[in-house]
């Protein structure tokens, strides 16, 4: 395990698409320190080693979902994972499989953004004048919050897409990130949108895609377990296929105030 | 729905396929262990008493029909994920189902003919 | 002039379904279950050829067809073909089970250090895998208590 004094060699995948044809492998040697982590060392190799190395970095704490990449055979969040917890003297951090590559370890993720436009991903009304023009306040019990909460904690980083055998050979699988979102608004209580989102997961490269490998929970840096989603989406599809459309429970509506208490005044100004 | 419920024929299918198969391994490949007796299943014999008696006619039927179906559906399922043109995967799915059909015609047959003769 | 640079397309492709990284059992369930499906499929043609071409011929061509597939390397086919028999089968009825919504629990709030579904019932995975290892015993054991397979 690295300490204070060690340094660890990092093998980086280059790929300039304006000069190269073929990714390579190129090597760095980082000092590391205790807490460090992959993306603090690929910012040293910018800053003092090589300045035209591309990444993709961001919030540095594991919250926008930029950094993923393939380090040591495995999809992270290059933020979110210390070199000493990978417990090796050499990383190798690669782009994220299954998402074309930009350049270096910048990969494209526009394929798995328009994925997840197309499942719907937000509420549908069944009033569409309330869709766009909300009246009133939903209440949900916790228990209807718990029923997708988990799953919304999606930062749509694409290191589900990375670890799942199907996005590996079929391009146009719906994906993991893309079908954990369309349960998440499929439970939820405020949605009436299930009938035609359930009708877009069940093409061809939809949910019926999945086999349940488990690569995409067993990776996911935030803990969204989008395998669950979509096995319990498949549960919502069956239903359909057997039963018809199956409408979640009517959502109660805030009370209407009856009357508005006026504000409290602002304390008179007493500086002088 | 109709790819969801073909998936749920599909699962259907494959607890058929359990359960004949079972009865097929039983006698056939686990005679010794199970002692049913018969030392030799897969001599004339034995393979054409099966062949004549109308409750294994019909086993076999239903588990050519499940196998079809399970079989073809899941190696259509793998090609999906292979193939990106949709005109691809309609012309897996027609030579499939043509295909399928016509194995069915052809395997269904036998025991039957056998059966009757 | 710029000319447009086009992302470099980086799936994994089919190398992917056999290995794509550090991954636990269940991402190497998927391909054993791919390929002893698609063994089974192969096996399934030739065993239909077998009972339908070669048994329509009648008792002596059957007989010959026998002797022909009575050697070590159909037997040991044979021993293979009933393992992926077991693990499809086993493997399988986890799988539906599971693929319907049963058998992995309900959503969890995503609390550090975080766990799957999948992860939190792999008890189930490992009845599944240790009943197919008895009965692929138990099959191979039929062979060696009697004769033929």
């Amino acid at each position: 395990m690295p300490d204070k004094e060690t340094s660890v060699t990092f093998k980086v995948q280059r790929f300039d698409p304006e000069k190269d044809k073929q990714p390579r492998m190129q090597e760095f040697i980082v000092p590391t320190r205790r807490g460090m982590t992959i993306l603090d060392a690929l910012l040293y190799i910018k800053e003092n080693l090589d300045g035209t190395l591309a990444f993709r970095t961001s919030c540095r704490m594991g919250i926008c979902g930029s950094c993923g990449m393939y380090i040591n055979n495995y999809p992270r969040l290059a933020c979110h994972t210390q070199i000493a917890e990978l417990e090796s003297a050499v990383v190798t951090v690669k782009p994220l499989p299954n998402s074309p590559i930009i350049k270096d370890l910048a990969v494209d993720l526009q394929p798995m953004f328009d994925k997840h436009k197309s499942i719907k991903p937000y509420i549908v009304q069944e009033n569409k004048t309330e869709e766009s023009n909300l009246t009133h306040e939903y209440v949900q019990k916790p228990e209807e919050v718990e029923e997708y909460e988990q799953f919304s904690y999606c930062i749509k980083c694409g290191i589900c897409v990375a670890a799942c055998p199907t996005s590996a050979s079929d391009a146009k699988f719906l994906g993991p990130q893309a079908l954990g979102q369309a349960y998440r608004y499929c439970a939820d209580s405020r949605d009436a949108g299930s009938a035609e989102r359930l009708t877009i997961t069940e093409s061809n490269h939809g949910a019926w895609r999945c086999h349940l490998a488990g690569a995409c929970s067993e990776a996911c840096p935030k803990g969204v377990d989008p395998g669950l989603a979509i096995q319990l989406l498949k549960n919502k599809m069956a239903k359909q296929a057997l039963a018809g459309p199956q409408k979640n429970k009517k959502v109660a509506i805030y009370p209407e105030p009856k009357e508005i208490k006026p504000r409290v005044a602002v304390p008179p100004f007493t500086a002088k | 729905m109709l790819k969801t419920r073909m998936q749920l024929l599909f699962y259907l299918s494959a607890i058929g396929l359990a359960v004949f198969l079972g009865i097929h391994m039983a006698v056939q490949h686990l005679n010794n262990v199970l002692a049913t007796g018969d030392t030799a299943p897969t001599s004339w014999l034995s393979m054409i008493g099966r062949a004549t008696q109308n409750g294994w006619v019909v086993i076999y039927i239903l588990m050519l029909v499940f196998g079809l179906y399970h079989g073809l559906y899941g190696l259509r399922g793998i090609i999906i994920e292979m193939t990106k043109s949709d005109k691809a995967i309609n012309l897996v799915n027609r030579i499939f189902i043509v295909g399928g059909i016509i194995i069915f015609a052809w395997a269904a047959y036998i025991p039957i003919a056998l059966a009757t003769r | 002039m710029q000319t447009e640079v086009k992302p470099r397309p980086n799936q994994l492709g089919i190398v992917g379904w056999f290995w794509g990284g550090n991954y636990k059992i269940e991402r190497y369930l998927y391909i054993l279950h791919r390929v002893t499906g698609v063994g089974l499929i192969l096996f399934a043609m030739f065993h239909l050829f077998e009972t339908t071409v070669m048994r329509n011929q009648g008792e002596s061509v059957w007989e010959m067809t026998m002797r022909f597939l009575a050697n070590p390397i159909f037997e040991i086919g044979l021993i293979l073909v009933g393992f992926a028999f077991v693990i499809h089968m086993l493997n399988g009825a986890r799988l539906i089970i599971q693929e319907l919504g049963y058998l992995l629990g309900r959503p969890k709030r995503p609390v550090y250090p975080y766990s799957d579904a999948i992860r939190r019932k792999r008890g189930i995975t490992m009845i599944f895998m240790a009943v197919i290892i008895v009965l692929m015993v138990v099959f191979v054991l039929n062979r060696f208590i009697g004769g033929a397979v």
